[in-house]
């Protein structure tokens, strides 16, 4: 077509056409020829509105569009442009901290965050053929099943296949090359010492924000090992690299943490425990390990135990910290403490005599008894051979305040100041509360409730000559500022009742090592349940070495052991002895028994 | 001396212009190698812990236990430990039994 054909015909002039165009475009050239006809005729019928109409149509739109670039770039509406500007080359991220460390005392790993994949799937663009599928089932550990119905959604454009993954796994699923299979970075938290510290240690969980630490020390110590997450702002060149960056809010460094646990000692506790509560059908059974100079925690260990690794099977049962978060009543194990307050107030003195026959004693209508009745027995003899009778007759002698205060001065009734997560106060009433009866009964263990962490921590009174230091779960250097509880000479006598306990005339033979000299005090409560006195009991020993400088108290509860024997002396005796034989073992402490050979320097020649 | 200065002063402000784009660039280079050498840090970082964790793993007394049983060693047992003092006053301690506190 030429151009003729699109201008006004009126201007046309036949005189303006090349001859070659009227033959061969037959209805243009007649157009042309009909215009020269008509002449200005057309021009006059083409009123001026229609121009001037265009005219104005045209103005108005540059008009609308002047007005929208200055309604745009002018000020009044630029945050959308910015935005969409900045989309394009800034970006906000934010930067979480990798979660800190967990060390033993001597530098072993308990707990670290190593890297880690998420596997996830868009089920929209999902693609791959049977055998891809059971090949990605088996890397991913899924059923084809379970495979299948997670990616049946397709509604859903993100579905996690697999969480925590190993990246050399997750390296052979990206090897696969399924479409709609991707991975994303994260950290997996490593308990490498597994079902041996997984009580103290607790775990974490993820939530919206990220892993946060919900049970034992991951749970306490989540300021320092959590930091706080920074946000980055991030300014890109055209290729995606950064080429600018800034701190929105810096984020906050995790901390590694080093923990008073020794893990050596900590296996010995946990084995022994385990040991012990398969040993005598138990419904559970605790340990606890502390360093006697300073109160550091050298070990924890529960049983039933979990696998921090093996998640979906956490039981409550399993993964309560008992050491800590159960309350027993104690029974003889506290006999110690009313003797000494009565030594201390100077009731009596360890070569008292006291009438123990005939193995009863009614108060206000309650019967104490003891299991063995004896006649007349020393204060020594009371603790060693711990009879009822004789302890109730001693806690009668003094008033109820005088025994409270010993009992609260060594930490029962009040929360552990140690850093673990759930730690109970236990059950101490005010003295003025007490009946008589009451006074005598909590003398030798019943109607006071207290957990296992605070029965080792108030032996400390005993290991350490009458003062007492809180609990550190954390590595100290030195030991916090001691609170002094009873007096150096009261310790000492205390001490040799202790240890007349371990000896053959005691209640705990068992409880003896070879090679150092241990003290200790066993406890065979019965159970409380439903507000009556059942035939379960809980069987415990408390104790220390070695007697001639004490290093460690260790504490062992057996909760319902039920192969038979179930005296504190049989059943937790043993334990004790195994673990403190083990942890003197690992701290490399000098035996202090008589018995232990000396090489003499003559002999030897130095 | 008029007529010179505005050409003088022209090139000493391109000179300018290109030194500042120059600048500008190799400070965008430099940065873009130090996110890379951060990423590299963060990843190593990352290795170190996996493989204390995994020498973690490695020295379990479980595990330390099982192989020195299998190579036929035994806990210490303190009836056979000898202490051997090392001077006249270790000696006298020693000497000293130490059952008498």
């Amino acid at each position: 077509m030429s151009l003729s054909a699109l201008r006004p015909q009126a201007r046309l002039r036949p005189a303006t056409r090349g001859a070659g165009l009227r033959t061969v475009q037959g209805n243009a050239t007649r157009a042309a020829r009909d215009a020269s006809r008509h002449g200005d005729l057309l021009a006059v019928k083409l009123s001026a509105w229609r121009s001037k109409l265009l005219l104005f149509t045209l103005f108005s739109a540059f008009a609308a569009l002047s007005v929208r670039v200055v309604y745009l770039q002018g000020g009044w509406s630029t945050g959308f442009l910015q935005r969409q500007g900045e989309a394009r080359y800034a970006r906000t991220l934010p930067e979480t901290p990798t979660r800190g460390t967990i060390f033993d005392r001597n530098g072993v790993v308990l707990a670290s965050s190593v890297p880690a994949r998420a596997i996830w799937a868009n089920p929209e663009d999902f693609e791959a053929d049977a055998k891809q599928r059971a090949q990605l089932a088996r890397l991913l550990e899924l059923s084809p099943e379970e495979l299948r119905r997670r990616i049946a959604n397709e509604d859903r454009s993100f579905v996690y296949l697999r969480r925590q993954l190993d990246p050399d796994v997750a390296q052979r699923v990206e090897a696969l090359h399924i479409s709609g299979v991707h991975t994303a970075q994260e950290f997996r938290r490593q308990y490498p010492e597994g079902v041996v510290t997984s009580h103290l240690l607790g775990f974490t969980g993820f939530t919206k924000v990220g892993e946060h630490g919900l049970e034992g020390v991951e749970r306490e110590f989540e300021t320092m090992l959590g930091g706080q997450p920074g946000l980055r702002h991030l300014i890109a060149d055209r290729l995606g690299h950064t080429i600018e960056d800034d701190w929105l809010h810096e984020p906050v460094q995790a901390q590694d943490i080093a923990l008073a646990i020794d893990d050596r000692i900590q296996y010995i506790a946990h084995t022994a425990v385990k040991q012990a509560a398969e040993a005598n059908a138990a419904h559970a059974a605790a340990a606890v390990v502390l360093d006697a100079r300073t109160g550091e925690l050298l070990a924890l260990a529960n049983w039933p135990d979990f696998d921090p690794s093996r998640r979906k099977q956490f039981d409550p049962n399993q993964v309560r910290d008992r050491a800590v978060t159960d309350t027993f009543e104690p029974g003889s194990t506290l006999k110690p403490f009313s003797v000494a307050a009565a030594i201390e107030s100077g009731v009596v003195r360890p070569d008292t005599i006291i009438d123990t026959a005939p193995g009863r004693l009614t108060i206000t209508g309650r019967t104490i008894t003891d299991d063995h009745p004896r006649g007349a027995l020393t204060v020594e003899q009371v603790v060693a051979k711990s009879s009822n009778v004789g302890t109730a007759k001693i806690a009668l002698q003094m008033p109820a305040q005088a025994l409270w205060e010993t009992l609260s001065a060594v930490g029962f009734g009040q929360v552990p100041q140690a850093a673990l997560s759930g730690a109970v106060p236990g059950h101490l009433r005010p003295a003025s509360t007490w009946r008589p009866v009451e006074q005598a009964t909590i003398a030798y263990g019943y109607g006071i409730s207290v957990s296992l962490l605070q029965l080792a921590h108030a032996y400390l009174v005993f290991a350490r000559d009458g003062d007492i230091v809180p609990v550190s779960v954390l590595r100290t250097e030195s030991a916090q500022t001691p609170t002094r509880v009873l007096s150096t000479q009261t310790t000492v006598k205390m001490r040799r009742m202790l240890e007349l306990a371990t000896s053959d005339e005691g209640t705990a033979p068992l409880a003896r090592i070879p090679g150092y000299r241990v003290a200790g005090k066993t406890g065979t409560a019965r159970k409380l349940r439903d507000g009556r006195y059942t035939d379960a009991y809980v069987s415990s020993f408390v104790g220390f070495a070695p007697v001639s400088d004490p290093h460690i108290v260790v504490a062992v509860m057996i909760d319902e052991p039920r192969a038979g024997r179930y005296y504190g002396g049989d059943v937790a005796a043993p334990v004790f002895g195994a673990i403190a034989a083990g942890t003197l073992r690992a701290l490399q402490i000098p035996p202090d028994s008589p018995a232990t050979q000396v090489a003499q320097a003559t002999a030897n020649g130095g | 001396m008029m007529r010179i200065a505005p050409v003088v002063l022209s090139l000493l402000l391109i000179v300018c212009a290109l030194a500042l784009v120059t600048s500008q660039y190799r400070a965008r280079e430099l940065f873009a190698g130090l996110e890379v050498s951060q990423h590299e840090a963060k990843s190593l970082e990352a290795e170190g812990s996996r493989l204390r964790s995994d020498l973690g793993r490695a020295s379990q007394p479980a595990i330390v236990e099982a192989a020195a049983r299998r190579l036929g060693m035994r806990a210490i047992n303190p009836e056979r430990i000898i202490i051997l003092p090392t001077s006249a006053a270790d000696t006298a301690k020693a000497a000293f039994a130490p059952g008498k506190e």
